[in-house]
């Protein structure tokens, strides 16, 4: 990612908060009109964007920059449609996660709860001292930290929502600010810490007392949360499955964990560790999620080479339910096999494995046939890892696309 | 123990009311069905079903209110009776079918635990399991009940879910079949090469899911075949959930053997601008009255076998918060229609809603526990005994609250 790709990202939600402020004087049909292409400039963003995103990721490791940003993107999700977040949404991964994706955990958290994506996707842009808003709150604790059992109560939120009072959008007008407020204002694109809507009061959160002080209460709240031990478990534990996959043994995630609490949140040394612990993880494999289906699928179809098009795959994630920031809820999708697997998820892959056989030559630059694909080195070694009935069903195909896709459908293909 | 004296022990002093001479026949006997309609993301129930008579409510939410019964104001909910109204905005799909007694609410429903996690207390509504007792999340409620079903009878009774994933309240040890219903075109799949799969899948662990899916799946393509070809006569609903109920109605009145379904519809959680008689909550119930209208519809004869519950995680605070939205509250409302439903009333216990009334002074409290009020819909709905019930909710004290 470029320099000229930041400034643009971090230019399109300040360009879209402008428009969208006149458009508001403006009424009538043609009012309406603008509106609606505001918001089609809205979807080209997300969709231009997705399938930069889908371009990259394909072929990345899955301990890679590019597949960590995706996973932190998940565990810190929000979703497009949600007015300015879409605008919002390109600048949020790469200005608030990309650059922390295998940092520090504490930079990674502030980092994302001072985005305007989150602060508006969690309504924290209307949490003001006085009139409390607890989402953010809420799901700081229960989802990006601690965890649903990591030791919170109904206080905790509360007092936390208490903490995060004016964090939110700088006004588009930016209105009088009393001199003695002026040097705590905090401000960077289109965020803001507006000291006019905090709540200066003392808050107790987890036991600890956070005197009332402007911004530094929310560092000193992020380093409370990251520093806790039920995040380092919480994370070690998604890391985990997203890793090595379904059931990782206790022992990994508790080692893991104690990595990261160690290196004060470092994610780089916490993966590495995970994954040093790959082969000792014995037993059952994984359901692919609908992602990691598509993009084997995609990579054995594609011989390796990369795509010209990419649009296809944006349409078979949706179709198996797990389209790229398609995510509404924030608990983000679920990392476990498990939870994918149903009747409907079979079928719907026995569907596609089927189109993507017949489209997926179609994207390269130098069009392939089903033959080649077939007699490709990556193929056989496939097909020798399948089970008899498998094989079987294979050999009794009678054209090279059928025989591609019910190596897609086979059950072996299922699992990672 | 018979299933009389288990729940007359169970149930205590709920149970006076019970009809016996109903009781002997239930209305739908063990062919009854069963389609529960989940609002993920706790919708505010207060907003839908209305405490009109208390001021309190109108005190706690300047902004987002509706307003008392009035013959002038559209905007008015419609009085169900002294106390509740109607959002107006579910008047001409839903009010109909209150006034023909096919529907009624249940207010101060909920779950026994206090989460505020949305993902929590639906996993938790979805396993079903006695409050204090570590859930097995490989064991839904709707699972439990599809193997009482199935107990010792000689037919098979089936459950389906119209979803993309399997959710968790259907998950256990009886394979179900699941396929999203907004789908569009879909591809063919020629028999021989249907063979093929099913060769492949042979002996292994997913074989049934796989030879289920596809069965479903050929159903569903038939259905969308026919909806085709009628179209032009039947005046089918454009999109939405709409769309989807009517098919759903039609598939379950083709398929009678399932007993038990499922839906979900997301995009409850309005902590933000949920607006009152207009706005974006009473649009989204609108589309979801408009849903059920259809379904009960499009199920034709079969809509008098059928029982339907909405429900919801949790409900929502009973006071607005900063930002004329709701936060994340305790007690909810359940929506309980269906052909054979005794209907046209609040249903279940009910309590004051004054400043001091509130549970820990912010939620609506619950005093009509989810598990019991379902437990003691099930006894009726399909003839299930006290030892069957304790296995769809074990600990549950079944509560006839004579929804049918």
């Amino acid at each position: 990612m470029n320099e000229d790709h930041f400034a643009r990202y971090s230019a399109a939600l300040a360009e879209y908060r402008q428009t969208q402020a006149a458009l508001r004087k403006l009424k009538g049909p043609r009012g309406t009109e603008e509106r609606k292409r505001l918001r089609q400039t809205r979807r080209d963003l997300v969709s231009g964007y997705t399938r930069e995103i889908l371009g990259r990721s394909l072929y990345a490791a899955v301990d890679s920059s590019e597949a960590l940003t995706l996973f932190w993107f998940n565990h810190f999700n929000v979703y497009w449609r949600n007015e300015l977040v879409g605008a919002a949404l390109p600048d949020y991964v790469e200005s608030a996660i990309r650059p922390h994706a295998l940092g520090r955990f504490r930079d990674l958290l502030l980092a994302v709860i001072t985005h305007p994506a989150m602060l508006v996707y969690l309504d924290n842009d209307h949490n003001v001292a006085g009139r409390i808003n607890e989402n953010l709150a809420r799901e700081l604790l229960e989802l990006h930290t601690l965890g649903v059992t990591g030791g919170y109560g109904q206080t905790d939120v509360g007092e936390v929502a208490r903490v995060l009072t004016g964090l939110g959008l700088r006004p588009i007008r930016p209105g009088r600010m009393p001199k003695q407020l002026a040097g705590m204002v905090r401000e960077h694109g289109e965020f803001m810490f507006d000291p006019r809507k905090h709540d200066f009061g003392e808050k107790r959160v987890l036991g600890v007392a956070i005197p009332g002080s402007g911004f530094s209460e929310i560092e000193t709240l992020i380093d409370l949360l990251a520093r806790h031990p039920s995040t380092a478990r919480h994370i070690a534990g998604k890391l985990g499955t997203f890793l090595l996959g379904d059931d990782v043994p206790e022992a990994v995630v508790a080692n893991a964990a104690g990595v990261f609490q160690r290196t004060d949140g470092d994610i780089r040394a916490t993966v590495r560790n995970i994954v040093q612990a790959r082969d000792r993880v014995a037993g059952g494999r994984t359901f692919k999620d609908p992602f990691r289906f598509v993009a084997s699928a995609v990579r054995l179809l594609a011989m390796g080479e990369p795509l010209k098009d990419v649009r296809p795959l944006s349409r078979w994630l949706a179709a198996l339910g797990q389209p790229l920031f398609g995510r509404r809820t924030p608990d983000g999708y679920s990392l476990s096999g498990r939870d994918w697997l149903s009747a409907g998820q079979l079928t719907q892959r026995f569907e596609l494995a089927r189109e993507m056989v017949a489209v997926v030559p179609r994207l390269l630059e130098k069009p392939v046939s089903a033959a080649q694909i077939r007699a490709a080195p990556a193929t056989e070694a496939l097909v020798a890892t399948l089970g008899p009935k498998s094989r079987h069903a294979l050999a009794r195909a009678t054209r090279d696309r059928d025989y591609l896709a019910l190596l897609l459908s086979s059950p072996e293909f299922m699992y990672w | 123990m018979n299933r009389r004296s288990f729940l007359r022990l169970g149930a205590g002093a709920a149970l006076a009311a019970v009809n016996w001479r109903l009781w002997a026949a239930p209305t739908g006997g063990s062919n009854g069905r069963f389609l529960l309609v989940f609002l993920r993301g706790a919708y505010d129930a207060l907003s839908a079903v209305v405490p009109y008579a208390e001021p309190f409510y109108y005190e706690a939410r300047p902004h987002i209110a509706l307003a008392r019964p009035s013959e002038r104001d559209p905007d008015a909910v419609i009085a169900l009776d002294g106390r509740w109204g109607l959002n107006p905005a579910l008047q001409d799909s839903l009010l109909p079918l209150y006034e023909a007694g096919e529907l009624a609410f249940v207010p101060f429903a909920g779950t026994a635990f206090v989460s505020r996690s949305h993902f929590q207390a639906q996993d938790w509504i979805e396993f079903g399991h006695a409050p204090g007792t570590q859930p097995n999340p490989n064991s839904g409620f709707l699972n439990r009940l599809l193997a009482q079903l199935g107990a010792g009878s000689g037919r098979r009774p089936d459950a389906v879910s119209f979803t993309r994933t399997l959710p968790p309240v259907l998950r256990g040890g009886l394979p179900v079949a699941n396929t999203p219903v907004r789908v569009a075109n879909r591809r063919r799949i020629s028999a021989g090469y249907e063979a093929l799969l099913e060769e492949m899948y042979a002996g292994h662990p997913l074989e049934p899911m796989v030879r289920d899916g596809l069965s479903l799946r050929r159903e569903i393509s038939k259905e969308l075949a026919e909806e085709m070809q009628t179209a032009s006569r039947d005046a089918l609903p454009a999109s939405g959930f709409a769309l989807e109920a009517a098919r759903i109605g039609r598939l379950l009145r083709d398929r009678p053997e399932y007993n038990i379904g499922f839906i979900d519809i997301g995009g409850w959680d309005t902590h933000a601008a949920q607006g009152a008689a207009r706005g974006a909550l009473s649009g989204r119930l609108h589309d979801l009255g408009e849903g059920l209208a259809e379904l009960a519809e499009a199920l034709g004869p079969e809509w008098k076998r059928t029982v339907v519950v909405v429900m919801s995680e949790f409900g929502r605070t009973f006071r607005e918060n900063g930002s004329k939205g709701t936060d994340h509250g305790h007690g909810s409302t359940l929506w309980v229609l269906g052909g054979s439903v005794r209907g046209g009333a609040i249903r279940g216990e009910q309590a004051p809603l004054g400043p001091g009334d509130l549970h820990q002074n912010r939620d609506l409290p619950v005093l009509n526990e989810y598990r019991a009020t379902l437990a003691g819909l099930f006894a009726r709905l399909y003839g299930l005994d006290g030892q069957a019930l304790a296995e769809v909710f074990p600990q549950a004290r079944p509560i006839d609250l004579g929804l049918v």
